[in-house]
């Protein structure tokens, strides 16, 4: 495995103010591998302890338990106490900020690595144009960072991380500042480049549909843990519990009991029904929304509960107050056991 | 950072931050720590026989000594009555009005800190005095008044309230305008939607959310008031009033005697020092508006009938602070001769070129100019290093280095001076007849400036730049040089160059330490006023001015430069 992390563990403080300061778990015991040349998207919700993890792996937060590895280097450890500072770790990152210095134009920004590293000259101006170019920000080297939109400053800041080619690129919710279709057009372009370049990536970001995109391994976190770890074929078909189910976009929830053989089911909402038989009139239509390619519609079961479902717009449609049927298929329902 | 271990040694390093951090350590607490300490530490020396606070009854048994202290409280008191409302009054009218010229009025009350108040106390004089003063004189001749003095009097209390009520000004004045610049216009629309009109708004939204800054900016100048030496030596005589830094002049240039004087200077740096932990609680907990990357949105509040008289009030605070004592003194040094047909001499530079002759004016400049230059440099240099560890690695040692480094701030400037004399006079740092110490009481005094302006710049940088520096591979030094410093460029520059005019017009802690060899140019000022040549005080107290006027417009133009690169 290229990056090996077992067993990472991080503590804050919080400063309570009056209150004395509290222990607070960012991360607890977290292990995930990401092989080389692929990438991982670390998601979930704020405060879940993804980017502390991703700060952990650059060296900019000291783990207090926990080793880190990178080609099969150790680059932190609490057993052999190694520790091995950012600038060391031969990685890229790419912040939210971006994080372009204003004081210099953005082919100094991309040239700051190179130079750091004694690259000559005429080497150097080579693989900064090359970058920019391959950014498709070639026309604009000698703009400071102020002058550029955000999109080109991120790709700006991906040029500067990717320039001295390292091991191992970390990008930091790299695409929160943007707008929604900018963002769909530099994920696809961060994901082209990545596969074009092939290095080995680690990705933030809250946005379930962007990490689904860009990993080819996805990491869930939540509240400093580690819930699922998996490509996102395995988490979309199997979540593994029903918060990943209802973060992967799973809106309609029921509780209930499955009868003896499994061949019938009962809940409060719809009663005693057999599965995969549609039940008339189980179901009134509330509103109905065109979103994209669907007819998005709000049916109100019986108890008030509100369910979601979505219908092709060829299909038959539905005028708010129609009664509909509703079929449970055993098939495209996840079962998670309950309190019993 | 270092890697958690166990062993003891390295849990020190960890506290202590390395040998950086154990060299800053030892530089604050021998050149602040100790003298402050070796000050107080003499004056409980009583007689040996077992006498405490001998000394400080003695201090206090003339009664010109308690009528110091109630100068020092009364003075203080009465110029923050009239100094802090007129100062917001102009902050919120060159920041959030339509007074017309306000934009370009704005940056002035502070530049005003150029013109020292010895400077300005000895312009009123030459405007005031009783007899020959320039005012007094057109005053007798346009209504005809067939006395030979008055009307007007430079040494009375309103004129000395006046000027210190000029001197104040720019230390509330800029606090208070950054915060109503920082004000969003949003909480004040949010206001006006709930019901609450213009004035209203003023009083329950935006003066509450400015409390703390005003408060903070109220503090420091009061502290700042208290330490005032310069107005009072010139225009106090023959008011009957008496404050503390003067009175410990005298103890010791007078009376020799050291003992009451550091009695005097611990009890008044024990009032100022309590005000300035106010004022660190203050702006800790207390700032509602936080410095952001883009300035707040903001609506400017229309006037309508003020808006002449509100922009005029803010012209005449300027010309009335900073050009009127400037004019006289140009005026004065031009005409050569003092007398009451001052308004019939032709004019020429004959005053400036007999300076070049008179002892010590020539070495003041050279001396001020280098002192102030190596004390600033000094004082920057360390205060960025200081605030750059505690709000960037953050070792448990780096906020009581910061934390004494900051202490100066709460020291009257005189008291700095009594101080190094105490801790630098013998023993194991015999730094007193040279002038070594005239730069380390600068970089002293100065530290905290420095310190504060170098958090301000590093709180406005992102933290993410240098993380980005770091991931590309450089250093920590590294990034600083390369990274940290051009970034900041501007405001360490002006930290310097503030530091730098404060140093070069400064006579309160100068005047305990300075040598023959070492005079500053205040003190060349003062000997030159003390000798009763008018007309070359002036003349010397003009140069002194466009030197500091010039700082600060290469200043002002190389921050522009910075910039615009």
């Amino acid at each position: 495995m290229f990056i090996e992390i077992a067993e990472v563990s991080k503590q804050f403080l919080q400063r309570g103010g009056a209150t004395p300061d509290k222990p607070f778990a960012a991360l607890q015991s977290i292990s995930v591998v990401v092989e080389q040349g692929k990438m991982l998207a670390l998601v979930g919700p704020s405060g879940s302890g993804k980017t502390t993890l991703l700060r952990c792996i650059a060296g900019l937060e000291t783990p207090d338990q926990g080793d880190i590895r990178i080609d099969g280097r150790e680059v932190f450890s609490t057993r052999t106490g190694a520790n091995t500072p950012t600038e060391k770790r031969n990685l890229g990152l790419i912040f939210q900020s971006y994080a372009l210095w204003p004081n210099m134009t953005a082919e100094h920004n991309v040239a700051y690595p190179l130079r750091r590293r004694n690259v000559p000259d005429a080497e150097c101006r080579a693989r900064v144009a090359r970058h920019l170019e391959l950014v498709g920000c070639g026309h604009l080297g000698d703009r400071y960072p102020h002058e550029l939109s955000g999109g080109q400053q991120q790709r700006i800041a991906l040029a500067r991380a990717l320039v001295y080619e390292p091991a191992v690129v970390l990008l930091d919710e790299p695409l929160s500042n943007l707008d929604t279709s900018l963002r769909e057009h530099l994920r696809a372009q961060i994901r082209e480049i990545q596969r074009r370049v092939g290095f080995t990536g680690v990705y933030v970001t809250h946005d379930q549909g962007e990490a689904f995109y860009v990993g080819d391994r996805v990491a869930i976190l939540g509240e400093g843990r580690l819930v699922q770890f998996g490509t996102p074929d395995e988490i979309y078909r199997n979540p593994n519990r029903a918060g990943v189910a209802a973060f992967v976009g799973a809106s309609n929830r029921v509780e209930g009991r499955l009868g003896a053989g499994g061949g019938t089911f009962e809940c409060q909402e719809l009663g005693v029904l057999p599965l995969a038989a549609p039940v008339p009139g189980a179901a009134t239509v509330m509103d109905r929304v065109l979103v994209g390619a669907c007819d998005e519609y709000t049916l109100e079961l019986r108890g008030g509960v509100r369910w979601r479902a979505r219908s092709d717009l060829r299909l038959t449609r539905y005028n708010p107050g129609e009664s509909v049927a509703l079929a449970i298929a055993p098939d495209e329902f996840l079962v998670y056991p309950g309190r019993a | 950072m270092t890697a958690a271990s166990s062993s003891p040694a390295a849990g020190l390093r960890v506290r202590i931050g390395g040998w950086t951090g154990a060299c800053l350590l030892v530089i604050v607490a021998v050149f602040v720590a100790y003298p402050l300490l070796q000050l107080i530490a003499q004056t409980f020396g009583g007689d040996g026989e077992g006498d405490f606070l001998k000394i400080y009854r003695e201090a206090f048994t003339s009664s010109i000594a308690m009528s110091s202290v109630w100068g020092t409280v009364w003075l203080t008191l009465i110029t923050l009555l009239f100094g802090v409302p007129l100062a917001v009054l102009l902050a919120w009218i060159t920041s959030s009005t339509d007074a017309p010229l306000a934009r370009t009025l704005a940056l002035l009350p502070t530049l005003s800190l150029a013109l020292s108040p010895l400077v300005g106390a000895i312009g009123w004089m030459v405007l005031l005095a009783p007899r020959v003063g320039m005012l007094n004189l057109a005053l007798r001749a346009t209504f005809g008044l067939d006395v030979d003095e008055g009307p007007l009097n430079a040494f009375s209390l309103p004129v000395i309230v006046m000027l210190m009520t000029f001197y104040l000004v720019p230390y509330v004045y800029g606090p208070a305008y950054a915060a109503f610049s920082q004000v969003d216009a949003s909480l004040q629309e949010a206001a006006k939607v709930c019901g609450a009109g213009g004035k209203w708004t003023l009083f329950t939204v935006t003066l509450p959310i400015l409390r703390p800054s005003i408060l903070a900016g109220t503090l420091i100048g009061g502290v700042m008031c208290a330490s005032m030496f310069a107005i009072p030596l010139i225009l106090a005589s023959g008011t009957g009033l008496h404050v503390i830094p003067t009175q410990i002049y005298y103890y010791i240039n007078q009376e020799g005697r050291t003992g009451p004087a550091m009695a005097m200077a611990s009890l008044l740096s024990a009032v100022t020092l309590a005000a300035m932990l106010l004022y660190f609680r203050v702006l800790g907990r207390g700032r509602f508006v936080t410095i952001s990357g883009k300035g707040a949105r903001r609506v400017l509040v229309p006037l309508r009938a003020w808006r002449w008289p509100a922009g005029l009030l803010v012209m005449v605070f300027l010309f009335v602070s900073l050009v009127v004592p400037l004019a006289a003194l140009l005026y004065l040094s031009l005409v050569g001769f003092w007398s009451g047909n001052v308004f019939s001499q032709a004019l020429d530079f004959e005053q400036y070129r007999k300076l070049v002759d008179f002892p010590n004016a020539m070495l003041g400049l050279y001396n001020s100019t280098w002192l102030a230059a190596a004390g600033a440099g000094i004082a920057l240099a360390l205060g960025f290093i200081i605030s750059y560890r505690r709000l960037r690695q953050a070792y448990p040692v780096d906020r009581l280095i910061a934390f004494i480094a900051s202490l100066p701030l709460g020291v009257p400037s005189i008291v700095l001076g009594l101080a190094a004399l105490a801790g630098f006079t013998g023993g194991f740092l015999p730094l007193y007849g040279t002038a070594l110490i005239l730069v380390v009481a600068y970089a002293v005094h100065m530290l905290p400036i420095a310190m504060r302006s170098s958090d301000a710049g590093l709180l406005q940088v992102s933290p993410e730049l240098e993380e980005a520096g770091l991931v590309c591979g450089d250093s920590r030094t590294g990034v600083a040089a390369r990274v940290l410093l051009p970034a900041l460029r501007r405001p360490l520059l002006t930290a310097w160059g503030l530091s730098f005019i404060l140093l070069f017009r400064d006579i309160s802690t100068s005047i305990l330490l300075f040598t023959p060899d070492s005079v500053p140019s205040s003190v060349a000022l003062l000997s030159i006023f003390d000798q009763g040549w008018m007309t070359g005080a002036a003349a010397y107290s003009i140069v002194v001015t466009v030197i500091s006027a010039a700082v600060v417009a290469l200043i002002i133009k190389s921050a522009d430069v910075a910039e615009a690169g």
